[in-house]
């Protein structure tokens, strides 16, 4: 069990977060560059310090601010980190790479293995045999003997992996480990470290800026802007129900638009739910006329000018037929689009920020203003309300 | 079509190597004068000379000391300017920058004020019956001083290159911070620091300006080269001079050798 | 400390001079063209440079007295390179100093191995004589002044050289005369005071002509080295003690080398160099000479070194004066008519 509640100060802000990660499960962190993400996991693992918190990993206590202090160093924390620049010591060759911790663990193993803690299929740490049966796995065997200059990006990464997993960490954090790797390499690596982590129950918190690789890894994601953690649930929920525009804006929803009948109540809305035509059973209905269209993937995505709706100055939505030409209307349909208030926070009860509770079913809403524009449920439609 | 560029590119590749001759042939003006003013008989009468390899024996004992010293108390300096860690970081290396800035031959005349046989320095080590003036010790002391600014910089460089984010890599896989030093640190820094050792060899090995002050005893070669001058002339003092080329350039050719190879063995 | 940076700044002409001899060279091209830019007044003006090298106890004076006058009483310039006599010989005659055409030694030892290739005259012109400067803050002070002062024996002297832990400093015997002077000086005193047979030995060690004794110190550093304090005592000439304020004890005309009539009796005292040469005491003295081709700018500058004004300058510096006498032959007319005056 990995937590960690503290306050770590910035240059610019201070990085406000408090997560738990059970063994084996996996905690994104997303959040837009520069939010302090990667200022938390550098001080889960002890490379910098602190200014108030505690963090707890495998029932020692390795940092606390408060009496009595405790400030376990880096190389006893077993923490393991796998960065962007996957590190591999470019004077050894990857074998002695992937063999690294051996020598240090074993020396130093003054510290006790912690409930928890997953050592090798017989207890052992980090044999031989074990690192050739790792470096098998992850497609690396033939490369034992290379030296790391000579590894492609990919191999370097599951190289690096090798390395922390040999190493027998009690948490796995890892700070966008595969940037710069195309989409192919991204999905199979993250794969690959799902299946390792949950062999190993053990716990690990993945930081992304791209919402596919947090959601692809994690059972909860959390949201983080400028030091704040704004929300923490399953990664779908989180994209479903935001809870505020801020974390919409984050997820994604590139559009509010105006709900009828509620001064103040802005509905978002995301690209990738929104269907072509009028369905105001399953949403909020939009009517505007299409102001620019290009492809996108195997669709298309449409900027659609809605009058009255905040936001960019277009709704863009993706949707799988070729939209008309530029200037000719179009009514789409939001798919349960979360509701704010005034505020900003969200109305549909959805997760909340503080707990990983289960969503509530989406709450009847009342029908956007301004546009023809209609919104609601069948038990409204059935009491009349709706149109 | 394309033999033009291709042409162009190898005329000026030309150009470029044969400029580069050039300033490698001026810059070996010195020695390649030596070799065209020495003759055979010059370099067998000097050199066969009762006494005339002692300063040989002299410039190479001290110049080894200088380099175990220089490695004892200047790495661990340039590794704290190379990681940054120092409180007012511009004043160290400013320091540093004025012990480089001062020619030898002041650094020569203030070391007496600083370890002559007067000072709290030299009375201390007039107690144990040792001097820094006209001494071996003062022949280390100078070469010392004239050489460990060129090591302090270029060890510093060497530090410098090492990514810290490796080093935190190895904490992080279980290493204390000695550990790491050794692991990772000196094995990465290691081409940089034998380039560093090299040149504060090279410095060492010709000291003269502070030698001449404070250690005119016992000759090192460039004392014996200057004193040859006076006292026969020059073509009995260019042998030494052919000497001391001789026996300095292998270790820093070896280092350079050895330091190549460790790169080219990193790139696989 | 200006004597230091004196120094320092002579040692870096030694090189700097061939630099500078360049330029002299092209300004001498330029003059030539037509271009004449000197200042001089009603001087007659003698075109060139007189490029003098010459005993680094001169320095002073041509430096800052010699050199300076010279070029405003004639127009030629004047370039200096300062060194031991016995160096600037070989380096003369290496050709490693080949725009030196005006040579100033200290005796005419240095002066006869370049004959007949590179001069064949000399003129005999002032004289010098050795003291002993000492420490005036060191653990001896008060004995050395007691000496200095005519309340302790002269003799005395020689007993608390040998004092050891007294630190002594000279100069390297076979490569500078004044080294060798000193150790003759020594002799001509154990001789003159009757004393023990082994106090020469005792104060310097043994051999006597021996490089390596740590109390050699390089003729440019040895003034340094006394004045920062970490010398009691130290060989020097008479001038150079003027000219950088130092404490001394003056020595009786039998031992310092400073009277031409005891030529003989300094004769007594000999050492042999390592090259097998045997020098003996002789009375101190510079001789000057032309270097090669006799320019007008050479010919001037000794001309006017000869000339009561320039011999005038050297009387103020301490030297002793002497009737400028030549010995050799093809003297150029214009400095024959300076001598026996």
């Amino acid at each position: 069990m990995l937590r960690a509640d503290v306050e770590v100060d910035r240059r610019d802000f201070t990085v406000r977060a408090a997560v738990e990660v059970a063994p084996g499960e996996r905690l994104a962190l997303f959040g837009p560059s520069g939010a302090g993400k990667t200022t938390l996991l550098e001080a889960i693992a002890g490379l910098v310090a602190p200014r108030a918190g505690t963090i707890e990993l495998a029932g020692r206590v390795l940092t606390r601010t408060s009496s009595p202090r405790v400030a376990v160093p880096a190389w006893q924390r077993r923490v393991g980190l796998l960065r962007q620049d996957p590190g591999l010591f470019p004077h050894l060759s990857v074998k002695a790479n992937l063999a690294y911790a051996r020598s240090s663990r074993t020396r130093t193993g003054a510290t006790a293995d912690g409930p928890g803690h997953s050592g090798g299929p017989d207890g052992t740490r980090g044999t031989v045999s074990e690192l050739a049966e790792l470096a098998a796995a992850l497609g690396i065997g033939n490369l034992l003997g290379a030296m790391p200059a000579r590894l492609s990006g990919g191999q370097q990464h599951r190289a690096a992996l090798a390395r922390l997993l040999l190493a027998h960490c009690d948490a796995l954090l890892l700070d966008e480990p595969y940037s710069g790797l195309d989409v192919a390499l991204r999905r199979t690596l993250t794969a690959l470290v799902v299946r390792l982590v949950t062999e190993r129950g053990v716990p690990s918190i993945l930081v992304a800026h791209e919402l596919a690789d947090a959601q692809a890894f994690a059972t909860r994601m959390a949201v983080i802007d400028r030091g704040e953690l704004l929300q923490l649930g399953p990664p779908d929920q989180v994209v479903l129900r935001p809870a505020s525009v801020r974390v919409a804006e984050l997820v994604g929803y590139l559009g509010f638009a105006a709900v009828a009948d509620q001064p103040g109540v802005v509905a978002g809305i995301h690209p990738d739910r929104v269907v072509a035509g009028r369905a105001p059973d399953r949403g909020l209905v939009l009517e505007g006329s299409i102001a620019a269209s290009r492809p996108a993937g195997a669709g298309w995505e449409v900027d659609l000018a809605v009058p009255g709706v905040r936001g960019p100055s277009a709704v863009t939505c993706r949707l799988p037929d070729q939209p008309g030409s530029s200037g000719s209307p179009l009514a789409v349909t939001a798919l349960g689009p979360p509701l704010f208030g005034a505020d900003g926070t969200a109305l549909t009860a959805g997760p909340s920020a503080a707990t990983g509770a289960a969503p509530a079913a989406p709450a009847p809403a009342p029908v956007a203003g301004g546009v023809a524009a209609t919104y609601g449920t069948r038990e409204a439609r059935a009491e009349g309300t709706g149109r | 079509m394309t033999s033009g560029p291709r042409a162009v590119r190898s005329v000026s590749g030309a150009v470029s190597v044969a400029g580069a001759l050039v300033v490698w042939v001026l810059l070996l003006g010195p020695v390649i004068t030596l070799l065209t003013h020495i003759s055979g008989s010059a370099i067998a009468s000097s050199l066969s000379a009762p006494g005339a390899l002692q300063p040989l024996v002299t410039s190479l004992e001290a110049g080894g000391v200088t380099l175990v010293v220089l490695l004892l108390i200047c790495t661990p300096l340039a590794r704290m300017l190379a990681r940054g860690t120092l409180p007012f970081p511009r004043v160290w290396e400013a320091g540093v920058l004025c012990s480089l800035l001062l020619p030898p031959l002041v650094i020569g005349l203030l070391l007496v004020f600083m370890v002559g046989p007067y000072t709290p320095f030299g009375e201390l080590i007039g107690h144990l019956n040792l001097s820094a003036v006209n001494t071996f010790l003062a022949l280390v002391i100078a070469e010392v001083y004239e050489s460990a600014p060129y090591y302090v910089l270029g060890a510093q460089a060497a530090f410098a290159s090492v990514d810290p984010r490796l080093e935190q890599q190895a904490a992080l896989l279980g290493d204390r911070p000695r550990r790491v030093f050794r692991r990772v640190t000196l094995p990465l820094a290691a081409p940089g620091l034998a380039m560093a050792l090299a040149v504060a060899w090279a410095r060492a090995m010709g000291a003269f300006g502070a030698v001449v002050v404070i250690a005119y005893h016992p000759y090192g070669l460039p004392l014996q080269i200057w004193t040859t001058l006076q006292a026969t002339g020059l073509p009995s003092a260019l042998p030494f001079a052919l000497v001391l080329l001789v026996v300095a350039l292998p270790l820093p050719l070896a280092a350079y050798i050895w330091s190549a190879r460790a790169q080219s063995r990193r790139r696989g | 400390m200006v004597a230091i940076v004196g120094r320092m700044v002579d040692l870096r002409n030694r090189r700097g001079a061939q630099v500078a001899a360049l330029f002299a060279i092209a300004s001498i091209g330029l003059a030539a063209a037509g271009c004449s830019s000197s200042p001089s007044t009603s001087a007659p003006k003698v075109p060139g440079t007189a490029n003098v090298a010459y005993a680094s106890s001169l320095q002073y004076l041509n430096t800052k007295v010699v050199g300076p006058a010279f070029t405003k009483a004639t127009g030629a310039k004047y370039l200096g390179t300062s060194g031991a006599s016995g160096t600037l010989s070989s380096e003369i005659a290496a050709n490693a100093l080949p725009d030196a055409n005006v040579f100033e030694s200290v005796g005419s030892d240095n002066i006869t191995p370049l004959e007949p290739k590179y001069t064949h005259w000399y003129v005999q012109y002032a004289g010098n004589k050795m003291v002993l400067a000492y420490n005036p803050n060191g653990k001896y002070a008060s004995q050395f002044e007691a000496i200095a002062s005519g309340k302790e024996p002269l003799k005395d002297l020689f007993t608390l050289l040998q004092t050891p832990g007294l630190k002594l400093g000279r100069t390297d015997p076979n490569i500078d005369p004044q080294g060798r002077y000193f150790i003759e000086m020594l002799e001509l005193a154990q001789m003159y005071y009757n004393l023990p047979a082994d106090t020469v030995t005792n104060i310097i060690g043994s051999p006597l002509n021996s490089s390596t004794s740590s109390e050699i110190y390089a003729e440019s550093s040895l003034d340094s080295v006394l004045q920062a304090g970490e010398l009691d005592a130290a060989s020097a000439y008479y001038t150079q003690a003027i000219e950088l304020h130092l404490h001394y004890i003056a020595l009786p005309a039998m031992i310092n080398l400073g009277t031409a009539a005891d030529g003989a009796y300094y004769s007594k005292a000999t050492i042999t160099t390592t090259n097998g040469k045997v020098h003996s005491g002789e009375f101190l003295v510079f001789d000057i000479t032309i270097i090669g081709k006799a320019t007008p700018a050479a010919v001037a500058f000794v001309k006017y070194t000869l000339s009561s004004t320039g011999i005038a300058q050297y009387k103020q510096g301490g030297f002793t004066l002497l009737k400028p006498t030549g010995f050799g032959t093809g003297i150029p007319a214009a400095i024959r008519s300076e001598l026996g005056s």
